[in-house]
Protein backbone atom coordinates (compact mmCIF):
# COMPACT_ATOMS: atom_id res chain seq x y z
CA UNK A 1 0.00 0.00 0.00
CA UNK A 2 0.97 3.18 -0.61
CA UNK A 3 0.60 5.84 2.32
CA UNK A 4 0.47 8.79 0.45
CA UNK A 5 -2.35 7.82 -1.57
CA UNK A 6 -4.54 6.42 1.35
CA UNK A 7 -4.10 9.71 3.69
CA UNK A 8 -7.04 11.33 4.49
CA UNK A 9 -7.92 15.18 5.72
CA UNK A 10 -10.71 14.34 8.07
CA UNK A 11 -12.46 16.95 9.75
CA UNK A 12 -10.72 19.85 8.68
CA UNK A 13 -12.52 19.65 5.33
CA UNK A 14 -15.97 19.53 6.64
CA UNK A 15 -15.57 21.32 9.73
CA UNK A 16 -18.42 23.06 10.82
CA UNK A 17 -17.55 26.20 12.60
CA UNK A 18 -17.90 26.38 16.36
CA UNK A 19 -18.31 30.43 16.35
CA UNK A 20 -21.64 31.68 15.20
CA UNK A 21 -22.52 31.36 12.03
CA UNK A 22 -23.11 34.96 10.28
CA UNK A 23 -26.43 36.47 10.49
CA UNK A 24 -27.05 33.16 12.94
CA UNK A 25 -28.46 34.63 16.02
CA UNK A 26 -26.98 32.94 19.18
CA UNK A 27 -31.06 31.47 20.41
CA UNK A 28 -32.08 31.03 16.79
CA UNK A 29 -33.52 27.34 16.01
CA UNK A 30 -30.61 26.32 13.77
CA UNK A 31 -27.98 27.05 16.65
CA UNK A 32 -30.18 24.96 18.64
CA UNK A 33 -30.54 22.01 15.91
CA UNK A 34 -26.30 22.38 16.17
CA UNK A 35 -26.31 21.88 19.92
CA UNK A 36 -28.88 19.41 19.39
CA UNK A 37 -26.29 17.18 16.89
CA UNK A 38 -24.05 17.67 19.13
CA UNK A 39 -25.53 15.93 22.38
CA UNK A 40 -26.88 13.45 19.93
CA UNK A 41 -23.62 12.56 19.33
CA UNK A 42 -22.55 12.45 22.50
CA UNK A 43 -25.05 10.63 24.24
CA UNK A 44 -26.80 8.70 21.08
CA UNK A 45 -30.67 8.90 22.65
CA UNK A 46 -32.72 11.40 21.31
CA UNK A 47 -34.85 12.18 24.31
CA UNK A 48 -31.62 12.61 26.36
CA UNK A 49 -30.24 14.91 23.83
CA UNK A 50 -33.25 17.01 23.85
CA UNK A 51 -33.62 17.28 27.45
CA UNK A 52 -29.65 17.96 27.27
CA UNK A 53 -30.12 20.97 24.61
CA UNK A 54 -32.86 22.15 26.67
CA UNK A 55 -31.85 21.99 30.18
CA UNK A 56 -28.70 23.57 28.42
CA UNK A 57 -30.52 26.84 26.77
CA UNK A 58 -32.75 27.07 30.24
CA UNK A 59 -29.44 27.26 32.18
CA UNK A 60 -27.51 29.58 29.52
CA UNK A 61 -30.32 31.87 29.52
CA UNK A 62 -30.55 32.37 33.12
CA UNK A 63 -26.52 32.88 33.49
CA UNK A 64 -26.58 35.04 29.96
CA UNK A 65 -26.07 37.89 32.26
CA UNK A 66 -22.36 36.40 33.74
CA UNK A 67 -21.42 36.21 30.05
CA UNK A 68 -18.85 39.49 29.23
CA UNK A 69 -17.75 38.67 25.61
CA UNK A 70 -21.06 37.43 23.44
CA UNK A 71 -18.28 36.40 20.82
CA UNK A 72 -17.77 33.50 23.37
CA UNK A 73 -21.70 32.99 23.31
CA UNK A 74 -21.22 29.50 21.10
CA UNK A 75 -17.97 27.95 23.21
CA UNK A 76 -19.87 28.78 26.36
CA UNK A 77 -23.31 27.43 25.80
CA UNK A 78 -20.88 24.27 23.92
CA UNK A 79 -19.50 23.74 27.20
CA UNK A 80 -23.02 23.76 29.24
CA UNK A 81 -24.47 21.08 26.96
CA UNK A 82 -21.22 19.00 27.19
CA UNK A 83 -21.78 19.34 30.85
CA UNK A 84 -25.27 18.56 30.79
CA UNK A 85 -24.45 15.46 28.66
CA UNK A 86 -22.05 14.34 30.98
CA UNK A 87 -24.64 14.21 34.15
CA UNK A 88 -27.32 12.34 31.86
CA UNK A 89 -24.68 9.95 30.28
CA UNK A 90 -24.23 9.19 33.84
CA UNK A 91 -28.08 8.93 35.43
CA UNK A 92 -28.92 6.35 32.48
CA UNK A 93 -27.92 3.43 31.22
CA UNK A 94 -27.43 4.41 27.93
CA UNK A 95 -26.07 1.59 25.91
CA UNK A 96 -28.90 0.18 26.22
CA UNK A 97 -31.28 2.73 24.90
CA UNK A 98 -28.18 4.15 22.38
CA UNK A 99 -28.54 0.55 20.56
CA UNK A 100 -32.00 0.65 20.30
CA UNK A 101 -31.24 4.62 18.91
CA UNK A 102 -29.22 2.95 16.28
CA UNK A 103 -30.96 0.29 15.51
CA UNK A 104 -33.73 3.11 14.52
CA UNK A 105 -31.10 4.58 12.03
CA UNK A 106 -29.89 1.97 10.35
CA UNK A 107 -33.24 1.29 8.51
CA UNK A 108 -32.68 4.64 6.97
CA UNK A 109 -29.69 4.82 5.32
CA UNK A 110 -29.47 1.92 2.39
CA UNK A 111 -26.02 3.33 1.12
CA UNK A 112 -24.65 2.56 4.47
CA UNK A 113 -26.39 -0.80 4.92
CA UNK A 114 -25.38 -2.28 1.37
CA UNK A 115 -21.99 -0.92 1.57
CA UNK A 116 -21.67 -3.09 4.28
CA UNK A 117 -20.37 -0.30 6.95
CA UNK A 118 -23.75 -0.36 9.26
CA UNK A 119 -22.57 -3.38 11.27
CA UNK A 120 -19.13 -1.53 12.12
CA UNK A 121 -20.64 2.01 12.58
CA UNK A 122 -22.96 0.42 15.64
CA UNK A 123 -19.83 -1.16 16.84
CA UNK A 124 -18.04 2.34 16.81
CA UNK A 125 -21.22 3.75 18.86
CA UNK A 126 -21.15 1.38 21.26
CA UNK A 127 -17.38 0.61 21.52
CA UNK A 128 -17.14 4.70 22.01
CA UNK A 129 -19.07 4.20 25.42
CA UNK A 130 -15.88 1.74 26.40
CA UNK A 131 -13.64 4.91 26.04
CA UNK A 132 -12.67 7.15 29.13
CA UNK A 133 -14.89 10.30 29.28
CA UNK A 134 -12.18 13.05 27.81
CA UNK A 135 -10.91 10.57 24.97
CA UNK A 136 -14.63 10.04 23.84
CA UNK A 137 -15.90 13.80 23.78
CA UNK A 138 -12.87 14.78 22.05
CA UNK A 139 -13.22 11.97 19.29
CA UNK A 140 -16.83 13.13 19.14
CA UNK A 141 -16.29 16.58 18.87
CA UNK A 142 -13.23 16.22 16.85
CA UNK A 143 -14.65 14.17 14.41
CA UNK A 144 -18.18 14.09 14.60
CA UNK A 145 -19.06 17.21 15.33
CA UNK A 146 -16.17 18.83 13.29
CA UNK A 147 -14.36 21.41 15.48
CA UNK A 148 -11.14 22.03 15.49
CA UNK A 149 -8.60 20.94 18.02
CA UNK A 150 -8.60 24.51 19.41
CA UNK A 151 -12.34 24.49 19.68
CA UNK A 152 -12.50 21.11 21.15
CA UNK A 153 -9.70 22.53 23.92
CA UNK A 154 -11.94 25.62 24.66
CA UNK A 155 -15.22 23.47 24.95
CA UNK A 156 -13.46 20.85 27.18
CA UNK A 157 -11.43 23.52 29.01
CA UNK A 158 -8.24 21.43 28.05
CA UNK A 159 -4.73 22.92 26.00
CA UNK A 160 -5.12 21.76 22.76
CA UNK A 161 -1.83 19.40 22.83
CA UNK A 162 -3.39 17.39 25.17
CA UNK A 163 -6.83 17.60 23.11
CA UNK A 164 -4.65 16.50 20.16
CA UNK A 165 -3.27 13.38 22.51
CA UNK A 166 -6.62 12.73 23.52
CA UNK A 167 -7.64 11.99 20.13
CA UNK A 168 -4.79 9.75 19.31
CA UNK A 169 -5.35 7.77 22.39
CA UNK A 170 -8.89 7.40 21.69
CA UNK A 171 -8.02 6.29 18.02
CA UNK A 172 -5.54 4.00 19.08
CA UNK A 173 -7.77 2.16 22.13
CA UNK A 174 -11.21 2.17 19.87
CA UNK A 175 -9.02 0.50 16.62
CA UNK A 176 -8.10 -2.25 19.39
CA UNK A 177 -11.65 -2.76 20.52
CA UNK A 178 -12.88 -2.76 16.95
CA UNK A 179 -10.04 -5.31 16.04
CA UNK A 180 -11.09 -7.50 19.40
CA UNK A 181 -14.89 -7.35 18.23
CA UNK A 182 -14.59 -7.39 14.63
CA UNK A 183 -11.41 -9.05 13.42
CA UNK A 184 -12.00 -8.94 9.69
CA UNK B 1 12.45 6.39 12.08
CA UNK B 2 10.53 4.32 14.83
CA UNK B 3 7.02 2.86 14.78
CA UNK B 4 5.85 4.96 17.58
CA UNK B 5 7.46 7.63 16.13
CA UNK B 6 5.80 7.24 12.59
CA UNK B 7 2.33 6.25 13.82
CA UNK B 8 2.36 9.73 15.67
CA UNK B 9 3.34 11.37 12.64
CA UNK B 10 0.33 9.67 11.21
CA UNK B 11 -1.68 10.85 13.70
CA UNK B 12 -0.82 14.41 13.04
CA UNK B 13 -1.17 13.77 9.46
CA UNK B 14 -4.87 12.40 10.06
CA UNK B 15 -5.96 15.90 12.48
CA UNK B 16 -3.88 17.96 9.98
CA UNK B 17 -2.78 16.68 6.93
CA UNK B 18 0.75 17.21 8.04
CA UNK B 19 3.29 15.43 5.06
CA UNK B 20 6.61 14.14 6.24
CA UNK B 21 9.32 12.44 3.74
CA UNK B 22 10.59 9.94 6.26
CA UNK B 23 6.97 9.44 7.20
CA UNK B 24 6.69 8.33 3.73
CA UNK B 25 9.59 5.87 4.01
CA UNK B 26 8.59 3.99 7.05
CA UNK B 27 5.40 3.25 6.12
CA UNK B 28 7.34 1.71 2.58
CA UNK B 29 9.02 -0.24 4.35
CA UNK B 30 7.31 -1.32 7.26
CA UNK B 31 4.54 -3.82 6.71
CA UNK B 32 2.82 -3.14 10.80
CA UNK B 33 2.81 0.42 10.35
CA UNK B 34 1.03 0.36 6.57
CA UNK B 35 -1.62 -2.25 8.28
CA UNK B 36 -1.60 0.18 11.29
CA UNK B 37 -2.59 3.65 8.99
CA UNK B 38 -4.90 1.57 6.87
CA UNK B 39 -7.04 0.71 9.44
CA UNK B 40 -6.53 4.31 11.15
CA UNK B 41 -7.85 5.49 7.62
CA UNK B 42 -10.80 2.73 7.66
CA UNK B 43 -11.80 4.15 11.63
CA UNK B 44 -11.51 7.89 10.39
CA UNK B 45 -13.60 7.06 7.71
CA UNK B 46 -16.18 5.21 9.69
CA UNK B 47 -16.53 8.57 11.77
CA UNK B 48 -17.22 11.31 8.60
CA UNK B 49 -19.57 8.11 8.14
CA UNK B 50 -21.24 8.86 11.23
CA UNK B 51 -20.84 12.37 10.72
CA UNK B 52 -23.06 12.25 7.42
CA UNK B 53 -25.34 10.41 8.96
CA UNK B 54 -26.74 12.53 11.81
CA UNK B 55 -25.72 15.66 10.02
CA UNK B 56 -29.62 16.52 9.00
CA UNK B 57 -30.58 15.82 12.70
CA UNK B 58 -33.23 18.03 14.27
CA UNK B 59 -35.15 17.88 17.89
CA UNK B 60 -38.07 17.61 15.83
CA UNK B 61 -37.66 15.26 13.68
CA UNK B 62 -34.92 12.98 13.82
CA UNK B 63 -35.06 9.67 11.28
CA UNK B 64 -34.16 7.48 14.35
CA UNK B 65 -36.49 8.81 16.48
CA UNK B 66 -39.05 6.86 16.05
CA UNK B 67 -40.69 5.38 19.64
CA UNK B 68 -37.63 6.30 21.45
CA UNK B 69 -38.93 9.20 23.09
CA UNK B 70 -39.78 9.52 26.47
CA UNK B 71 -41.96 12.29 26.05
CA UNK B 72 -44.15 9.94 23.88
CA UNK B 73 -45.22 7.84 26.64
CA UNK B 74 -46.06 10.71 29.20
CA UNK B 75 -48.80 12.75 29.51
CA UNK B 76 -49.15 14.36 26.51
CA UNK B 77 -49.86 12.21 23.60
CA UNK B 78 -50.74 8.33 25.11
CA UNK B 79 -52.68 9.14 27.87
CA UNK B 80 -55.99 7.54 27.27
CA UNK B 81 -58.94 10.10 26.90
CA UNK B 82 -61.55 8.65 29.08
CA UNK B 83 -58.43 9.29 32.28
CA UNK B 84 -58.19 12.78 31.05
CA UNK B 85 -61.69 13.43 31.08
CA UNK B 86 -61.66 11.78 34.49
CA UNK B 87 -59.11 13.71 35.85
CA UNK B 88 -60.73 17.04 34.54
CA UNK B 89 -63.93 16.43 36.29
CA UNK B 90 -62.60 15.77 39.41
CA UNK B 91 -60.34 18.67 39.24
CA UNK B 92 -63.68 20.63 38.64
CA UNK B 93 -65.35 18.92 41.04
CA UNK B 94 -62.46 19.35 43.65
CA UNK B 95 -62.52 22.92 43.34
CA UNK B 96 -65.85 23.56 43.78
CA UNK B 97 -66.20 21.77 46.66
CA UNK B 98 -63.28 24.07 47.63
CA UNK B 99 -64.72 27.53 47.14
CA UNK B 100 -67.89 26.88 48.33
CA UNK B 101 -67.23 25.70 51.28
CA UNK B 102 -68.46 28.68 54.12
CA UNK B 103 -65.39 30.46 55.50
CA UNK B 104 -65.45 29.82 59.28
CA UNK B 105 -66.59 27.33 61.78
CA UNK B 106 -69.57 24.92 62.47
CA UNK B 107 -70.63 22.07 63.97
CA UNK B 108 -71.64 19.24 61.53
CA UNK B 109 -73.94 16.30 62.83
CA UNK B 110 -71.98 13.05 61.18
CA UNK B 111 -75.79 11.62 61.17
CA UNK B 112 -77.68 13.66 58.55
CA UNK B 113 -79.73 12.29 55.92
CA UNK B 114 -77.35 12.68 53.30
CA UNK B 115 -74.29 11.55 54.72
CA UNK B 116 -72.82 7.82 54.41
CA UNK B 117 -72.53 5.30 57.25
CA UNK B 118 -70.40 7.02 60.01
CA UNK B 119 -69.16 6.22 63.21
CA UNK B 120 -71.78 7.03 66.07
CA UNK B 121 -70.43 9.74 68.52
CA UNK B 122 -67.89 11.54 66.12
CA UNK B 123 -68.92 15.23 65.42
CA UNK B 124 -66.92 17.19 62.37
CA UNK B 125 -66.18 20.29 62.41
CA UNK B 126 -65.95 22.39 58.99
CA UNK B 127 -63.52 24.89 58.98
CA UNK B 128 -62.48 27.47 56.28
CA UNK B 129 -61.82 26.28 52.99
CA UNK B 130 -63.58 23.01 52.95
CA UNK B 131 -61.56 21.32 56.03
CA UNK B 132 -62.77 19.28 58.28
CA UNK B 133 -61.59 17.92 61.58
CA UNK B 134 -63.28 15.60 64.29
CA UNK B 135 -63.50 17.41 67.70
CA UNK B 136 -65.17 14.71 69.88
CA UNK B 137 -65.06 11.02 68.90
CA UNK B 138 -66.01 7.76 70.81
CA UNK B 139 -62.35 6.39 70.75
CA UNK B 140 -59.24 7.81 71.35
CA UNK B 141 -58.72 7.39 67.29
CA UNK B 142 -61.49 8.18 64.90
CA UNK B 143 -61.18 6.75 62.07
CA UNK B 144 -59.32 9.14 59.35
CA UNK B 145 -61.22 7.56 56.27
CA UNK B 146 -64.60 8.84 56.73
CA UNK B 147 -64.02 12.32 56.75
CA UNK B 148 -64.04 11.88 53.07
CA UNK B 149 -67.12 11.01 53.15
CA UNK B 150 -68.61 14.79 54.92
CA UNK B 151 -67.67 17.62 52.10
CA UNK B 152 -71.04 16.99 50.56
CA UNK B 153 -73.04 17.31 53.81
CA UNK B 154 -71.26 20.46 55.20
CA UNK B 155 -72.13 22.03 51.79
CA UNK B 156 -75.68 21.10 52.46
CA UNK B 157 -75.84 22.07 55.75
CA UNK B 158 -74.73 25.27 54.75
CA UNK B 159 -76.69 26.22 52.40
CA UNK B 160 -79.73 25.20 54.77
CA UNK B 161 -78.54 27.68 57.27
CA UNK B 162 -77.72 30.53 54.78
Amino acid sequence: MNGSEKRVNSGAKQAEPLGSREGEAPWSPSARDRLFRMAYRLLWNQADAEDAVQEAMLTAYERSTQLRDSEKWWPWVCKIVVQRCRLLGRRASLRKRHEQAFADLVPTHDAARSSGSAELKALVIELLHELPRRQREVLVLRHLQGMTFEEVAEVLELAPETARVHAQRGREWLLSLIERHYPQ
Amino acid sequence: MKCDNARHYWHRHLDDGATDAELDGHLASCESCRKYAANMVRLVGLFDELHEDTESLTPAATPFGHGTSRRQHGWGIQTPILLRIAATILIVVGAALWFRTPKGSMVVSPTTEAAAPAPQGITLRAESRGRFIAVAAPSDEPNIQTFWLYPMVAVAESRDRS
